[in-house]
């Protein structure tokens, strides 16, 4: 961790406890906090693992929200657009329905990429699961 | 989910403010995505026949954010300059902008020499004034221009800052590593520049400028007036002057060449300092230097008290006292380079 950090953990840890939080409460604010930067790290092979078949946003905020992971509008309408523009996601606008709706899928490519990267986190959580007993 | 007339109005008006607010390229697209996205949070957050009125939907779009915390996440990078032009911009600061201005300072010294004063592009300060206005005025051309660029076409090449530092990761050499430099043979780049732009500036005024700039100056009735005071005797020693500014323009050439105060520039230091001391000491055994013909200076308006007060100072060898002061300062400037380089031969 670097200084500037502790530096910021400090000074929340002063505001937090001048603001009358208890310490239960402080505790819990830090864990949320590192445990979003957790998943902010996950949030890729998260949304490749569910692109096997066509979703638009909405439905995939949904469906990630129903499996108890929760991402926000804004970070997963804007990164399934990067992911498509990396070349891993494919999309099709579809005008049948009530309005019109983009939908992604994984590519060739994406799909092998994911295949890898899936692998690759098994391997790591191994490493971390024997680091972090 | 029904919006009312009000509410349609106000939809409208938060996309074209968030589409105002995103990336230039493939805007259309994104505005689309973005209501459909939000119209199926809408019908999932209220039943088929609820009528959501204004009030309602701000509340709603207050959850979202304001138009632009909305646009921000589409654009690849948070920075101003996006990371792809990083390469240029970074080009332009340390390569480009010091070309550009060391050329219009030597163009401006050049017009000088050569106009010996009369007609030069821009006086002294109008010329330093030049170089950072032409400094400054390219580096914020080209940061607006690589704003204008990241903000609106955000999607050109995305990952090549990224790829031109996997390149640089691969290429480096052991020989390209700088040496190490010890704390007595540090340069800071600033000083060394601005000794050889004031070098370059005395040099001129030595060589083209010394009798039009040499001499006391006064201010006679609005107007700046200058009466010589150096003999011909001084003058004769110009030459010798000249040559070790040169040779200080010289070392300081080389020690900016390799970033370091090397054995080659201490002995050109040393040089130097020996011939300046030779100079100074030919100077104290070489009669009048300096003297004033207080009839010529009275004649051009010069103040009978401040005249008065100068020839005081002349008669009572003040050149002689200032010219001794110089020698045992350089004297003991030369002891020092001596004895720096003795220890950094030995070091070796």
């Amino acid at each position: 961790m670097k200084i500037q950090q502790y530096w910021y953990l400090t000074l929340l840890y002063i505001i937090q406890y001048n603001s009358g939080m208890t310490h239960n409460e402080m505790i819990q604010e830090h864990v949320s906090r590192l445990s979003a930067e957790l998943r902010r790290g996950l949030i890729v092979l998260v949304v490749m693992s569910q692109l096997d078949s066509k979703e638009y946003g909405y439905s995939l905020l949904r469906k990630l929200e129903e499996r108890g992971f929760e991402v926000s509008q804004d970070t997963l309408y804007p990164l399934l657009r990067r992911l498509e523009a990396q070349g891993y996601l494919q999309s099709d606008w579809q005008i049948d329905e009530a309005r019109p709706r983009r939908y992604y899928q994984l590519n060739e490519l994406g799909s092998e990429v994911y295949q890898a990267l899936h692998q690759d986190w098994l391997e790591q959580l191994k490493i971390i699961e024997e680091i972090v007993r | 989910m029904k919006l009312t007339e009000s509410s349609e109005t106000l939809l409208s008006r938060y996309l074209l403010a968030v589409e105002r607010h995103l990336p230039y390229q493939g805007r259309k697209d994104m505005i689309t995505e973005i209501k459909s996205n939000l119209m199926d949070t809408l019908e999932d957050h209220y039943p088929a026949d609820e009528s959501i009125d204004e009030v309602r939907l701000e509340a709603e779009l207050r959850k979202l954010g304001s138009p632009r915390t909305v646009a921000a996440p589409y654009f690849p990078s948070d920075a101003l300059i996006a990371p792809q032009y990083n390469t240029i911009f970074r080009l332009v600061v340390t390569r480009l902008m010091p070309i550009v201005v060391a050329a219009v300072v030597f163009a401006g010294l050049l017009s000088f020499a050569l106009s010996r004063g009369e007609n030069p592009f821009w006086s002294l300060w109008e010329l330093v004034g030049t170089g950072w206005q032409v400094g400054v005025g390219l580096i914020g051309t080209a940061a607006v221009i690589l704003m204008v660029l990241s903000r609106f076409f955000p999607q050109v090449h995305p990952n090549k800052e990224w790829d031109a530092l996997e390149e640089d990761k691969e290429s480096w050499k052991v020989s390209d590593l700088p040496e190490l430099v010890s704390a007595q043979d540090k340069v800071q780049v600033w000083e060394l520049a601005m000794g050889i732009f004031f070098g370059l500036v005395a040099l001129i005024i030595w060589l083209f400028l010394f009798d039009k700039v040499a001499g006391i100056w006064w201010r006679v009735g609005g107007q700046w007036r200058m009466t010589p005071i150096f003999t011909e005797a001084f003058k004769n020693f110009i030459p010798w002057i000249a040559i070790n500014a040169g040779l200080g323009v010289i070392a300081y050439l080389v020690m900016l060449w390799k970033r370091r105060r090397s054995i080659g520039s201490r002995l050109i230091e040393i040089g130097t300092g020996i011939s300046d001391i030779s100079l100074v000491s030919a100077m104290l055994g070489a009669g009048t230097l300096v003297s004033l013909d207080k009839g010529i200076a009275l004649s051009m308006g010069f103040p009978a008290e401040a005249l008065d007060v100068l020839q005081n100072l002349l008669a009572h060898n003040a050149v002689h006292w200032i010219m001794v002061a110089i020698l045992v300062a350089l004297s003991i400037d030369l002891l020092a380079n001596i004895v720096n380089l003795v220890k950094r031969v030995l070091e070796r």
